[in-house]
């Protein structure tokens, strides 16, 4: 079976300074993929650089069979879609402008809103605060606003970068099992986390980037077995 | 009585007129941060194609009209096509598009001067007659300003809130590069949005010419004043400077009338200084909150 995304010798950086070093590695379709590792080594930047905000040096990225678009725009409109980190919501704009934002690379207007029913079923919270605008809303549901606007474009891979940046325990549970929740029904899911320990659980998939490169990778089994190599790079005990 | 009446239509037909011009230049620094330096001249070249369509080609007046506007989206098309296309995304853009733009306004008046010569031109597109509201007088030509900013502003904001491509627009706007990874095309977007801003602009130039004359520099002070308002309403704040513009026309007749003419743009621009001092992001302005 081929790879969903298949990403050979990717190098890229900011300015002069190279922050990936041609990383390898694919992702298979359904499940969650999840790139862990300490702050500042790469992990942002190599989903900038998968969803097309950063330019590659060198290196390819083949995506569901076909090499990818140069542009941001293009690779979304290939169902590549990144959410980014921070949310980056449209903030004058209501919950759902923001989440009909999300849909913008597709035309068919019933099934848009099909899918809007979709993430209001996967959001409760969402329907109730649909016509508030993006600024007046918590940290929790912007989150929740923010991976819902990436649900609407009916990705094929769904890059997620730290969907528990900055919240509280009890909401990062609640938004990695709508996350587990979305794998079970067959989205596939690329998810940058810091820590192992809240994707341990849901991700089938673990890549450790150390320094631009990938220092480990393996399933969760594997993962279980290397505690060693992940308290090297992670700290623990 | 007489005197509020006065000043109400003569503020209003300013404000409409500042409306226009300034909310095209509103949502160019909205969406592209990019201070429009032509934006004058997409007025005067307004103002001279419906001159040239009416007077020299015998247009009727609502034909020469739309040829007018269709001349300033074109104009705006073609400066993006040509000129800020290349220039976007390239270190220090927001200075330097403040001069590139600045040279084609020079060029292109320059190029009008050529053609047309420095005669101040009679705008043909008038509409003669007056009415009257117990002792004042009102003229059909600002009824007709009036209504037409009114449609083509109330044309806009409709595009902006309830379609695909509006939305499109608010979400480059608000937050460009998140609007790169829902699929939309930043290019487009701004092409769309100098051809909106040159319709506007176009707009403001001929309703503004049928009250003044036509000169090849008559861009300059409406430019000028759709600075002003912009900076009051809030960098960027497109309802903003509709808002201020309405409210300095007004302010700005009332001055006219109690104290004359020449004191109009200097206490204007003093009410702009007071307003900075007290809200230095603008009146509709927000100062920017990175929550994360």
């Amino acid at each position: 079976m081929n790879a969903l995304l298949a990403v050979r010798g990717l190098t890229t950086g900011y300015r002069h300074i190279r922050v990936l070093h041609e990383v390898s590695f694919t992702v298979e379709q359904g499940g969650i993929t999840a790139i862990i590792g300490p702050n500042g080594h790469g992990k942002s930047t190599l989903l900038r650089a998968l969803s097309g905000l950063l330019p590659a040096w060198s290196g390819e990225i083949a995506f569901d069979g076909a090499a990818v678009a140069q542009s941001a725009p293009g690779r979304a409109r290939a169902g590549l879609v990144l959410v980014p980190q921070g949310d980056q919501l449209f903030a004058g704009m209501t919950v759902e402008e923001n989440l009909m934002m999300g849909g913008y690379v597709r035309q068919d207007m019933a099934e848009i809103r099909a899918t809007l029913a979709q993430v209001f079923e996967l959001f409760p919270r969402l329907k109730e605060r649909r016509a508030q605008r993006a600024s007046s809303l918590s940290g929790g549901e912007r989150r929740m606003v923010g991976i819902g606007r990436g649900l609407m474009a009916k990705a094929k891979l769904m890059m997620i970068d730290e969907p528990s940046l900055g919240l509280a325990p009890l909401i990062i549970e609640q938004i990695y099992q709508a996350l587990a929740e979305l794998a079970a029904r067959g989205q596939s899911i690329l998810v940058v986390e810091e820590n192992p320990g809240r994707v341990a659980k849901v991700a089938t998939t673990f890549h450790l980037m150390d320094g631009g490169r990938f220092a480990w990778s393996g399933s969760s089994a594997d993962l279980k077995q290397s505690g060693h190599i992940l308290n090297t790079y992670l700290g623990g005990h | 009585m007489q005197a509020v009446l006065q000043i109400l239509i003569t503020g209003l037909t300013l404000g409409a007129m500042y409306a226009l011009a300034s909310v095209g230049l509103a949502l160019t620094y909205g969406t592209m941060r990019m201070f429009n330096m032509a934006h004058g001249v997409f007025m005067t070249v307004g103002a001279y194609a419906t001159y040239m369509a009416a007077s020299l080609w015998g247009l009727p007046l609502p034909l020469a009209f739309l040829f007018g506007l269709a001349a300033g989206g074109l104009i705006g098309a073609v400066m993006h096509l040509l000129v800020i296309r290349f220039m976007l995304d390239t270190e220090g853009f927001e200075v330097n598009i403040i001069v590139a733009t600045a040279g084609v306004a020079i060029l292109l008046q320059d190029l009008l001067l050529k053609y047309y010569g420095a005669y101040p031109f009679r705008q043909p597109a008038q509409i003669e007659g007056v009415f009257r509201i117990g002792d004042i007088a009102v003229t059909y030509q600002s009824v007709g300003i009036l209504v037409m900013a009114a449609v083509l502003i109330g044309g806009i904001a409709w595009l902006l809130t309830h379609t695909r491509f509006g939305l499109a627009i608010r979400a480059t706007a608000m937050n460009r590069e998140a609007a790169l990874l829902m699929g939309v095309e930043a290019g487009r977007t701004y092409l769309q949005v100098l051809i909106i801003a040159g319709v506007l602009a176009a707009a403001a130039g001929i309703l503004i010419s049928s009250l003044a004359t036509l000169s090849p520099d008559m861009g300059a002070n409406p430019l000028l004043r759709a600075f002003v308002i912009c900076v009051v309403a809030g960098l960027g704040s497109v309802t903003g400077a509709g808002i201020a513009a309405l409210a300095l026309g007004l302010c700005e007749a009332a001055i006219q009338y109690y104290l004359g003419v020449r004191y109009g743009f200097p206490i204007m621009l003093l009410l702009v200084i007071v307003v900075l001092i007290w809200k230095p992001a603008g009146l509709f302005g927000q100062q920017e909150v990175v929550r994360s």
